[in-house]
C-alpha cells in the first residue's frame, strides 16, 4: 500500500457565505462556491474532466452537473453522514492520484434552513437502512436497560453529545461549574474567531458569562455549545502536482486522509465510556501514519475539527493527541488552541459560526486550510478587524465526525505547503 | 490520463437470491452476499482495508461495517441514482488503482419491498412514474422508426421473453418462470404501450465484490478477472431543457460507453464483446442500450432481436442471467448483479446458461429519466 502524500494538489478553492440563504437554491449555492474556485483556479467549467459531490438529502451526481453545466461527465455522489464532504474530497484524490483524470472538481453542499432538516425532532439523523436499526438499537439496548448506549436515530444530537459531557465531567472529576465554564471557553474561542470571517454565519462576540447562562439545551449543554444549522457550500479543484505548478505557485498538497466507519460497537459493547471516540483515534492514525506525523501536537500548525459541540471538540484534542487524556483543561485554559496559541483550531470560527450543512461542511474546512497555508486567510476577513492569519503554517488538518456516540463516521485530511 | 484497463482485479463475488425478502433485513442481504464472496475469494472480513456501499436508501458506510463487523475501516458509501452499485466498485476501483489500499469491498444492497420504495424519485419530474418516462421513448421510437403499435409491441415481447428464459435458468433470479410472447401482449396496461412483463418489478437483493491489484490476485486464484474500463456519464438535464431531444437515444449511454471503450481498446463492440448485462427496467430501454451501445445501428434493433442475436446463443448474449426483467431492480445492488453474471461467465461457471468461452463482458446502468440520466458502464474480461 502506498501513501497518497504529495500526489494531489488542490489548485483552486471556492466557499460560499454561510447562514440562512433564503435568497439560495442548492444549485445557487453551488455555482457560488464552484465558480469561484474556478476563477481562482484559472479555469472554466469545461475544463472539468470528472466530479465528486457531497451532500445529503440530493440523489445522484445530476444536481451538480446541472448547477455547473457539464457536459455528461463523470459526477459520483457521495454521503457519509458529517463526513460527506470529507469522503467526496478522499474519493475524487484517490481518482486523480490513480490517473484516471487530469482536473478534477469536489463540490459539497447542503440546505438545511428551509428543506425540513432539524434533527432536534429526532428521527432524521438516519434514513433507509439506518433507521431501521437505529429503531431496533433504542427498543432493545435501551429496552433491556444493558450494554449499547441507548443512542440511535431517534435521539436528537444536543443529548447524544450531553452524555459525552456529563461522562467527561464525572471521570475527570469536573464539577457541573468547572465543566461549564471549560466548554464556554471554547464556544468564546469559536465565535472569536468568526468575527474575523465575512464568510461566517455568526459574526459576534460571546462571553463566557453568555454562554453559560444561555438556555440549556441537553443538560449540560446550552445554546452556545451547539452549532446551529445553516446553508452552503464550497468547492475545490484538484489534480496531480506536476500539473498544479501550471496553476499556481502556491498550490497545496494533500499529505494524508484517514476515513473510519463504526459498525456500532460502541452501542453493542460494554466497555463504552463515553469520553472518546475509537473512530477519530483510528481515521487520525491513518492519516498521520499517511502523512509521516508522529508527534502531532508539534508538527500540526492549524485544525479545522467537528465541533457540532463544544464537548466534541474537547474530546477531539484528546482523541487526536494534541492533549493527554483527561487533560484538554490545561491547553484550553492556556490558550493552547487560540488563534494565536500553539495549535489554532477552528481559526475560521468553526462549525459553531459556519453552522452545519452537512454535504458542504468538509470542503469548507479545506478551504481554511487552504487559505491559511497560502497566507490567504485575510482574503475573508471581516473589514477592519485586525488579521486572522496564523503566522507561516505548513501543516493543516481537517477533521469530520458524523453518527452518534456508539457508531460514528470519521474523516481526516492533511493539507501541507509546496515544497 | 491514463486507463484503469488491467490495473484491478475481482478475485471473490457474491450474490443474493433476490426477491421479495421478507425473511432478511438490509444487513442479512449484505451477510449473504458478502460471506459468499469471502468465501469464493479465500478471505476473512478481517481482511478488507476498505469498503464502498452503493445504497440509495441510506446515509453513510456504517450498517456494512455493522453487518460484516468491520474494524473501524474506511467504508465509503455512495448514491447516483440505478448506477449507485456501479459505482461503489468504480470508486473501490480507483483506490486500489492508486495503490492505497490493496484488498478492498464493494457491495451494493436495497430492500424495497417493505421499506415503502415504489415510486420515482427524481428531483427533475417527481410527478411521472417511471413506466410512464419510458413510454414516452416507446411510442416515439415506434413513430420515428415506421413501427405500428402491434409490430412495436411483438418487438419488446421478444425482449421479455428472452430474459424471462434467462432468468429461468438463473436459481437466483426473482422470476423463474418462462413467459410466451402472448402472455407479453395480453397482460395488463401499465404505461401505453408498455404492458406488465415490459416492465422490472421492485425487488430486494445485495452482491458484493473483493478487489484487489492483479499481482495480489495471481496469489490467490486462477481464475480472477480483470477491469478493463469504466464510464460515466451524468446529464446535466439537457433533454429537458433542449428542444432537440429525442426520445429514442439517451446521451448518458452514448458517453459512457464512449469512455468505456475508449478505456478497453475496444472499438467494434458488436463484435468484441461476448456478453452484456444492460440496463432492462423496461423492455424498450434494453433496446434504446442496443443502439446506444453501438451494437445494432440507430433504428435497426428490429432486425437483431428478431434475428435473435441478443438470446443467450446469439451473437452477443444480453442480460443472460435474466436482467432486471427477471431479478427486479433493487437499485443499490443491480449493478454489482450484473457483474456477478459477467464474473461467473467469464470463469466459465454459469451453469446451464453458460455462453461459450466469452473473453470479455461489459454492464451497464441507467438512473434518471429521460432527459436527464446517470449512466454506467463497466467492462471485465479474463486474466491473459
Amino acid at each position: 500500500m502506498e501513501s497518497i502524500k504529495d500526489r494531489v494538489a488542490i489548485v483552486g478553492m471556492g466557499c460560499s457565505k454561510f447562514g440562512e440563504r433564503w435568497d439560495a437554491g442548492d444549485q445557487d449555492l453551488l455555482v457560488e462556491s464552484c465558480y469561484e474556485a474556478f476563477e481562482d483556479a484559472g479555469i472554466e467549467s469545461k475544463d472539468i474532466q470528472a466530479a465528486w459531490f457531497g451532500t445529503t438529502r440530493l440523489n445522484s451526481g445530476r444536481p451538480l452537473a446541472s448547477a455547473i453545466k457539464t457536459e455528461y461527465i463523470p459526477i459520483t455522489r457521495v454521503e457519509n453522514a458529517c463526513a460527506t464532504a470529507s469522503d467526496a474530497m478522499m474519493n475524487g484524490c484517490y481518482a486523480v492520484a490513480a490517473g484516471m483524470y487530469d482536473l478534477v472538481l469536489v463540490a459539497g453542499v447542503e440546505k438545511l434552513k428551509d428543506t425540513g432538516v432539524g434533527f432536534l425532532g429526532g428521527g432524521t439523523g438516519g434514513r433507509g437502512i439506518e433507521e431501521a436499526y437505529n429503531i431496533y438499537e433504542n427498543v432493545s439496548a435501551g429496552g433491556r436497560g444493558g450494554g449499547g448506549t441507548g443512542v440511535g436515530a431517534g435521539t436528537p444530537p444536543p443529548a447524544q453529545f450531553a452524555l459525552a459531557a456529563n461522562r467527561y465531567f464525572h471521570q475527570y472529576g469536573l464539577s457541573y461549574d468547572e465543566g461549564k465554564r471549560l466548554l464556554a471557553k471554547i464556544a468564546v474561542k469559536n465565535h472569536f474567531n468568526g468575527t474575523l470571517n465575512k464568510k461566517a454565519h455568526f459574526q459576534r462576540e460571546i462571553t463566557e458569562e453568555q454562554a453559560i447562562n444561555a438556555p440549556m439545551q441537553a443538560h449540560p449543554l446550552g445554546l452556545f455549545d451547539c452549532c446551529a444549522n445553516s446553508d452552503g457550500s464550497a468547492a475545490a479543484i484538484i489534480c496531480r502536482p506536476e500539473m498544479a505548478k501550471s496553476f499556481r505557485d502556491d498550490y497545496i498538497l494533500c499529505k494524508g486522509f484517514g476515513l473510519s466507519v463504526g459498525g456500532r460497537q460502541g452501542q453493542l459493547r460494554d466497555y463504552y465510556d463515553f469520553t472518546h471516540f475509537d473512530e477519530t483515534v483510528n481515521a487520525a492514525r491513518m492519516a498521520y501514519e499517511s502523512a509521516g506525523i508522529t508527534n502531532p501536537r508539534e508538527e500540526v500548525d492549524l485544525a479545522e475539527v467537528h465541533d457540532c459541540f463544544t464537548i466534541t471538540e474537547l474530546i477531539i484534542y484528546e482523541d487526536m493527541g494534541w492533549s493527554q487524556r483527561g487533560k484538554a483543561r490545561e491547553d484550553i485554559e492556556s490558550g493552547f488552541f487560540s488563534l494565536h496559541g500553539g495549535l489554532a483550531v477552528n481559526p475560521d470560527g468553526g462549525l459553531k459560526c459556519f453552522g452545519h450543512p452537512i454535504g458542504a461542511s468538509g470542503v469548507r474546512m479545506i478551504y481554511e486550510v487552504y487559505k491559511q497555508l497560502r497566507g490567504k486567510a485575510d482574503d475573508v476577513l471581516v473589514p477592519g478587524k485586525p488579521s486572522r492569519q496564523i503566522k507561516n503554517p505548513r501543516i493543516g488538518v481537517t477533521h469530520n465526525l458524523g453518527g452518534s456516540p456508539g457508531s460514528f463516521s470519521c474523516g481526516i485530511s492533511i493539507w501541507g505547503c509546496r515544497d | 490520463m491514463e486507463s484503469i484497463k488491467d490495473k484491478v482485479a475481482i478475485i471473490g463475488m457474491g450474490c443474493t437470491r433476490f426477491g421479495e425478502r421478507w425473511d432478511a433485513s438490509n444487513d442479512d442481504l449484505m451477510v449473504e452476499a458478502c460471506y459468499e464472496a469471502f468465501e469464493d475469494a479465500g478471505i476473512e472480513s478481517k481482511d478488507i482495508q476498505a469498503a464502498w456501499l452503493g445504497v440509495q436508501m441510506g446515509s453513510t458506510g456504517q450498517p456494512l461495517a455493522g453487518a460484516i463487523k468491520t474494524e473501524y475501516v474506511p467504508i465509503t458509501r455512495v448514491e447516483n441514482a440505478c448506477a449507485s452499485g456501479t459505482e461503489a466498485v468504480r470508486n473501490a476501483c480507483y483506490a486500489v488503482a492508486a495503490g492505497i489500499q490493496e484488498v478492498v469491498l464493494a457491495v451494493g444492497v436495497e430492500k424495497m419491498s417493505d421499506s415503502g420504495m415504489g415510486r420515482s424519485d427524481s428531483e427533475v419530474t417527481p410527478g411521472a412514474p417511471p413506466p410512464s418516462q419510458f413510454a414516452l421513448t416507446a411510442n416515439r421510437y415506434f413513430y420515428d422508426y415506421g413501427l405500428s403499435y402491434d409490430e412495436g409491441r411483438k418487438l419488446l415481447a421478444k425482449i421479455a421473453t428472452k430474459n424471462r428464459h434467462n432468468g429461468t435458468l438463473n436459481p437466483k433470479a426473482y422470476f423463474q418462470r418462462e413467459i410466451t410472447i402472448d402472455d407479453v401482449l395480453n397482460a395488463p396496461m401499465a404505461a401505453y404501450p408498455l404492458g406488465l412483463y415490459d416492465c422490472c418489478s421492485v425487488s430486494d437483493g445485495a452482491a458484493a465484490a473483493i478487489i484487489t491489484t492483479p499481482e495480489r490476485a495471481r496469489s490467490l486464484r486462477d481464475d480472477y478477472i480483470l477491469c478493463k474500463g469504466f464510464g460515466l456519464a451524468v446529464g446535466a438535464g439537457q433533454g429537458q431543457l433542449r428542444d432537440y431531444y429525442d426520445f429514442t437515444h439517451f446521451d448518458e449511454t452514448v458517453n459512457a460507453a464512449r469512455m468505456a471503450y475508449e478505456a478497453a481498446g475496444i472499438k467494434n463492440p458488436r463484435e468484441e464483446l461476448d456478453l452484456a448485462e444492460v440496463h432492462d427496467c423496461c423492455t424498450i430501454t434494453e433496446l434504446v442500450v442496443y443502439e446506444d451501445m453501438g451494437w445494432s445501428q440507430k433504428g435497426k434493433a428490429k432486425a437483431d432481436i428478431e434475428s435473435g442475436f441478443f438470446n443467450l446463443e446469439g451473437g452477443l448474449p444480453v442480460n443472460p442471467d435474466g436482467g432486471l426483467v427477471s431479478f427486479g431492480h433493487p437499485i443499490g445492488a443491480s449493478g454489482i448483479r450484473m457483474i456477478y453474471e459477467i464474473y461467473k461467465q467469464l470463469q466459465g461457471k454459469a451453469g446451464s446458461r453458460q455462453v461459450k468461452n466469452p473473453r470479455i463482458g461489459l454492464t451497464h446502468n441507467l438512473g434518471g429519466s429521460p432527459g436527464s440520466f446517470t449512466s454506467a458502464v463497466t467492462i471485465w474480461g479474463c486474466r491473459d
